[in-house]
This record gives structure tokens, C-alpha cells and sequence, in this order.
């Protein structure tokens, strides 16, 4: 029992680290739309009551760099401008199949044509949806007075900045826990290792047992399309590859109870059995078609184990090792996007106590327009609304060139991974050597796409060297499971080759392209 | 009243998900996971070990085509699966670059000529057979390529 409850706070915690930047950026996204572009340009910017709404919101969500906690703030902003329930939700089950950092890595998987085929039927299934609510369910908007506009300047900024804080700790916050406590509630039900054989190509349960995995789960973009590429890879169910993609990155227990909330449980539960049913329809008709045949497939996958319970009965100090895991798997972005979150947050719960009629915000908003300097060019509120928003998206494009360096630096820290990687699986440390695998793993992948983006395309050699290497590093992984001593040996000298022909082929035969 | 539904509805959906997700973990998958020692890639038997050994099993199963009465089905699948896996068995050598692109370039000639054979039984045409043969021979002069010391 005391396992169960530690690796439930693991997968809190995990999931808390990896959702932490992109609610940040939701939470401003929020506060930019209320404040800055305004009631009327909000409605514009989703396309309003037109038959655009629908694409209009996916479009925006796919370039906003966010996953469907981050989505909640935005759609609280949507439903208070009095958008309607289908571009909404279709908007909350869109944003979060694609950002430009997880498209670009959806570049490197085995299957990326099919994958994006994926991720245009689900935005397809959920334009269709939200279509059929919106006819269904027509007077369900819900608009609220605008705010009043606030003075120029720096209480126009504080304005942004309070309407995050009090998100932070508001509703907001309220429904992105819920959406956590989701990851929380399938570690209890999962005992470890339980999804590894759940979802294989043969079992014709795969998209269903997929479905109750992938509504209660919180998967950010990224590791919905790794999981995807995983179980391509492996030859797993393709019926239930489409459900993780249409269901579990955009849906969380979160946003069903936003909707129970806003529109209902009759409506919500409408809605929800018709997504699923047409999800599940999609995802039987597509498994035999576009199972692939070229491939060997393997009998299990370690993807999903990360919504399973983190430790066996004879773990010991489970509580050690969760801050262990967290520390040591929790990457800089996500660590400084939690120090925003847990300040937006404190300020938010303090700001909610002493505040909670609003004082603050009629104080910004007195003497608007007035106090403006001789000197000064006033920018309309919506003209820099508009401005921050192109900002995020230009600024999630270099984040692309930041996240994928060049491939003389990702070398070098492949470098740091084999080390440590092989040195630990040669002496017998074996947790050591699969979270360096792991490391190494997705540094091949980030070399593939940081060569895309700067040569304008990767040839098809060092997409194959690159394969080769993850296949080898896999199947070293599974050596230290169960292998014997000299099988680990024979593996990671495997490795050592693989990378070895890797690296030379980018560092001496990249150039002749 | 409000507060009561959003709060059930809380609850209602928790208990939904926790005993929705509780079908994963039937008595099988519990059995499965006890089997996690034998988890492992499969690796066909008529897989080479390297590219020259693929190049001679292409060549003799091409050649065998023709002698081959009955029933082919399980030869020419093995046949077409070896035809697939050349660029990947190539690259996984010191091959360098501009000879494994000759292999790639062959593979997807040979690919082309075996989907145009009769996949079950049926007279196979000399001609076909010839381009086949031809083409396979094209990979003759790469054997050994793959050490990577051809520069």
C-alpha cells in the first residue's frame, strides 16, 4: 500500500513536471486574450460564429505551444467570450495533438506519414464532433460583460500578470489537479508492466483496453507522439496507436469535468460517447489496412509504462526513490516552467484571499486612456495582443532550434550517454544504464530532426544508422532485464558499433549530400 | 444544488475512470507480466547476418525460382522479406555511404521486378527471371563493402 501511494506521487510528480510549461504558457495565453486582444478580437482570432470557427480553432491551438492542461485556462477564456461549445472543445482536443516541437519530432518515428494521417483524422473526427454539438446543442454559450480596459503601460502588463496569477490559483488550477490526479488513479489500477502486452497487434481488445487508458491519462504532446512511434516500431495495435492519439493526448479527467461543470452531464456524456464510439470505430476499421507488414514485431512495449504503477512490492524506501526519479529525470525547462507555476500560484492563493472582490483589477483599470506622456505613441491593446501571440509562436520556432542543436553538439553529449550508458550496463548497473539508454534514445532522435531543420532534409542513410542505433539500444535494454552477463557484453559492444558508424556517417558523410 | 451536481459529477467520473482503467489489470495481464523474462524481439530464421550473406541468399533463392514446382508461397515471401531488409542489413555495417546508396537504388529495382511474379504458383517468365537474375548481380560487385575499407 505504501508503494502504491509513493508511485502515485511519482506519477503526480512526473506528470506535474512535463505539464508545468505549457500551463505557464496557457495561463498567459489567457491573460493576453482577456487583456489584450479583447472580447470582440478573441472571438475574431477563433473565427466567431462562422463556419470557419472549427479549422480556425485547431489552426490557432496546433500553433500554440501547449497540451490539454495548459488548454484549460485558454478555453475558460473562450467560453467567456461566448464562442460556441464545438469550436471550444474542439479547440481543447486539437491544441494538444500537435506542437512545432513534437511535429518535428514525429519527423523521426518509423511511420511519420502515417502518424500525421493519424493526427489528421482525429482533428477531422473532432471538427465533426464539434459540429454536431454546436447543431445539437445550439444555446449553449455563456458570454460574459467584457473587462474594462486598463491604463497604458505598466498596469497593462500587470493586468496580463494578474489575470494568470488568480488563474493559477483559481478554477484553473482546480481542473488541471484533477487532470494530474487522473495520472494518479491509473498507477492504482495498473500494477507495473501491466501495459506491456495489453496493446499487441494480436489482441483484438487493444483499441478498447487503449480507450480506458488514454481518457483518464495526461500525455503531453511530445510523449503521445514518442508512444505512437514506439508502437509502430514494435508492430503493436495501430487501432489502439489512433485512440492514444485522438483520446489521450487532448482528453484528461480535467477537462471532462470542465465540461460537466459548463454544459451538463447529459451534454458531456453526449458528446463523449459519440467521440468515443466514432474514435473506436475509426480505430477498428484502420487496424488490419494499415498494420505494418514490413516490420518484426515484438511482443510487448515499454511505452505505456509509464502510466503503470512505478514500483513492485519489494522496492524498498519507495519514498527515496521517487525524489530519485524526479530529480534526476526532471529537464531544465520543465524544472523553471514549475518554479513559474508554483509562483504564479502562491502569488495567485494570496492574491484570491486578500483580493477576492476585485479591488486590484479596478484599480488598474481607473484613469484608462488618460495618462498618456507627451512623447508617447499609445499601441492599441489588441495590435500588442496580437503581436505577443505571433511572439509565442516565433519564439516556440526557436525553442525548435534550441531543443534540436546541431549535430556536433548532440554528439558530444552522446558522447556522455554511451559512457555512462555502457560503463553502468558493463559493471552491472543496470537502473543507471536503461535511464542513459533512455537519454541516448531521444538524443538520436533530436540529432535527426536538428540535421532536418538546418540541411532543409535528412537522407535516407542516416535515418537508417540512426534507427539501427535506438533498435541495438533497445535491445540492450532488454538484455539488462533478462540477459546473462556475456548477452549484456555481446549487446553493448552491438551498441558501440551501431554508434560508432552513427557518428561517422553524420560527422564524414553528411557532407556529400 | 449547483455545487452538489459538479460535485458528483466529480465523483462519478474519478469512480468511472478507476474502474474503467481496472480492466487493464485482469488475472492474464498479471500472468503476463510474469512472463517479462521472455520478452524479446523476434529475429526470422532466413535473416542474414550480413550483407554479403544476404546478397548469396538473394541470388540462390532467384535462381531456385525456376526449379521450383508446386506450390512458392513461403519461398517467395522469405525471398521478398530479404529484398526489404537489404538497406537496413547494409547499414547496419562499415558500409559507407556512396556504396550503400548503390545497394538502395538495386533494392528498389529487385523490390519492383519480385512484385511483378505470380506470388503463388504459375509459370514464372524467363524474361522476369533473367531481369531478376541481372539485377541481383548488380550486388555482386559490392560484397564485401560492407568492412568499410574500400577507401
Amino acid at each position: 500500500m505504501e508503494n502504491l501511494l509513493w508511485g502515485g506521487l511519482l506519477r503526480f510528480g512526473q506528470a506535474l513536471l512535463q505539464a508545468a510549461p505549457t500551463i505557464v504558457v496557457g495561463l498567459f495565453v489567457a491573460g493576453v486574450l482577456r487583456r489584450l486582444l479583447g472580447y470582440e478580437n478573441t472571438r475574431r482570432l477563433f473565427g466567431g460564429d462562422s463556419w470557419r470557427a472549427l479549422p480556425q480553432a485547431w489552426a490557432v491551438g496546433m500553433l500554440l505551444p501547449v497540451c490539454s492542461l495548459g488548454v484549460i485556462p485558454i478555453i475558460r477564456e473562450m467560453r467567456r467570450v461566448g464562442l460556441s461549445g464545438g469550436t471550444i472543445l474542439a479547440f481543447a482536443l486539437s491544441a494538444p495533438l500537435f506542437n512545432p516541437l513534437s511535429l518535428l519530432y514525429g519527423l523521426t518515428l518509423s511511420e511519420p506519414l502515417v502518424i500525421f494521417a493519424f493526427a489528421s483524422c482525429s482533428l477531422l473526427v473532432v471538427t465533426l464532433i464539434g459540429m454536431a454539438w454546436d447543431r445539437m446543442f445550439p444555446q449553449t454559450t455563456a458570454p460574459e460583460p467584457a473587462p474594462a480596459p486598463t491604463s497604458y503601460g505598466l498596469k497593462r502588463l500587470a493586468s496580463i500578470l494578474l489575470v494568470a496569477v488568480r488563474e493559477a490559483a483559481g478554477p484553473s488550477a482546480v481542473y488541471i489537479l484533477i487532470g494530474l490526479i487522473g495520472t494518479v488513479l491509473l498507477s492504482f489500477a495498473l500494477p507495473p508492466g501491466s501495459m506491456q502486452h495489453a496493446v499487441n497487434g494480436d489482441n483484438p481488445y487493444a483499441p478498447l483496453i487503449m480507450t480506458g487508458v488514454a481518457i483518464p491519462v495526461y500525455a503531453t504532446p511530445m510523449l503521445a507522439m514518442s508512444q505512437l512511434g514506439m508502437m509502430f516500431q514494435h508492430g503493436n495495435s495501430v487501432g489502439a496507436a489512433f485512440v492514444l492519439l485522438a483520446l489521450g493526448t487532448g482528453l484528461n479527467l480535467g477537462l471532462l469535468v470542465w465540461m460537466v461543470r459548463n454544459y451538463g452531464f447529459t451534454r458531456s456524456t453526449v458528446w463523449l460517447t459519440a467521440l468515443v464510439t466514432i474514435v473506436l470505430g475509426l480505430a477498428y476499421t484502420v487496424e488490419k489496412p494499415l498494420y505494418p507488414t514490413e516490420i518484426e514485431a515484438a511482443d510487448h512495449t515499454h511505452a505505456f509504462d509509464i502510466y503503470c504503477q512505478p514500483f513492485s512490492e519489494n522496492v524498498v524506501d519507495p519514498a527515496q526513490q521517487v525524489w530519485l526519479k524526479l530529480s534526476r529525470d526532471a529537464l531544465a525547462h520543465e524544472l523553471i516552467g514549475l518554479g513559474f507555476l508554483l509562483g504564479l500560484t502562491v502569488v495567485g492563493i494570496g492574491f484570491n484571499t486578500i483580493d477576492s472582490t476585485g479591488k486590484t483589477e479596478a484599480w488598474l483599470e481607473s484613469g484608462a486612456e488618460t495618462q498618456v506622456g507627451k512623447f508617447d505613441l499609445v499601441v492599441p491593446a489588441p495590435v500588442l495582443g496580437g503581436v505577443a501571440l505571433l511572439g509565442l509562436v516565433a519564439m516556440s520556432i526557436v525553442g525548435c532550434f534550441a531543443y534540436y542543436p546541431p549535430a556536433d553538439e548532440i554528439l558530444e553529449q552522446m558522447q556522455i550517454a554511451q559512457g555512462e550508458a555502457l560503463s553502468a550496463a558493463r559493471s552491472g548497473n543496470h537502473s543507471h544504464a536503461e535511464y542513459w539508454i533512455a537519454v541516448w534514445d531521444d538524443w538520436t532522435r533530436r540529432l535527426q530532426v536538428g540535421v532536418t531543420i538546418r540541411n532543409g532534409g535528412l537522407p535516407k542513410f542516416h535515418r537508417l544508422k540512426s534507427e539501427i542505433l535506438r533498435f541495438k539500444l533497445e535491445l540492450l535494454e532488454h538484455e539488462l532485464e533478462d540477459g546473462t552477463k556475456d548477452e549484456v557484453w555481446d549487446a553493448t559492444t552491438a551498441v558501440g558499433d551501431a554508434y560508432r558508424r552513427m557518428k561517422f556517417a553524420y560527422r564524414e558523410e553528411l557532407a556529400s549530400d | 444544488m449547483k455545487v452538489g451536481i459538479f460535485q458528483v459529477a466529480i465523483c462519478g467520473l474519478l469512480s468511472i475512470a478507476a474502474s474503467g482503467c481496472g480492466t487493464e489489470t485482469t488475472t492474464s495481464q498479471a500472468a503476463d507480466h510474469s512472463d517479462e523474462e521472455h520478452l524479446e524481439h523476434f529475429v526470422p530464421e532466413h535473416k542474414p547476418a550480413n550483407f554479403s550473406a544476404a546478397v548469396n541468399s538473394i541470388q540462390s533463392r532467384i535462381q531456385q525460382l525456376t526449379s521450383t514446382k508446386g506450390s512458392r508461397a513461403q519461398e517467395l515471401s522469405e525471398l521478398g522479406e530479404i529484398i526489404d531488409w537489404l538497406p537496413e542489413i547494409a547499414a547496419n555495417s562499415d558500409m559507407r555511404r556512396k556504396n550503400w546508396e548503390q545497394v538502395d537504388v538495386i533494392t528498389v529495382e529487385l523490390a519492383a521486378l519480385f512484385h511483378q511474379l505470380p506470388q503463388q504458383s504459375g509459370v514464372v517468365d524467363d524474361d522476369l527471371t533473367h531481369k531478376l537474375r541481372t539485377t541481383a548481380e548488380k550486388l555482386t560487385p559490392l560484397k564485401g563493402t560492407e568492412k568499410g575499407d574500400d577507401e
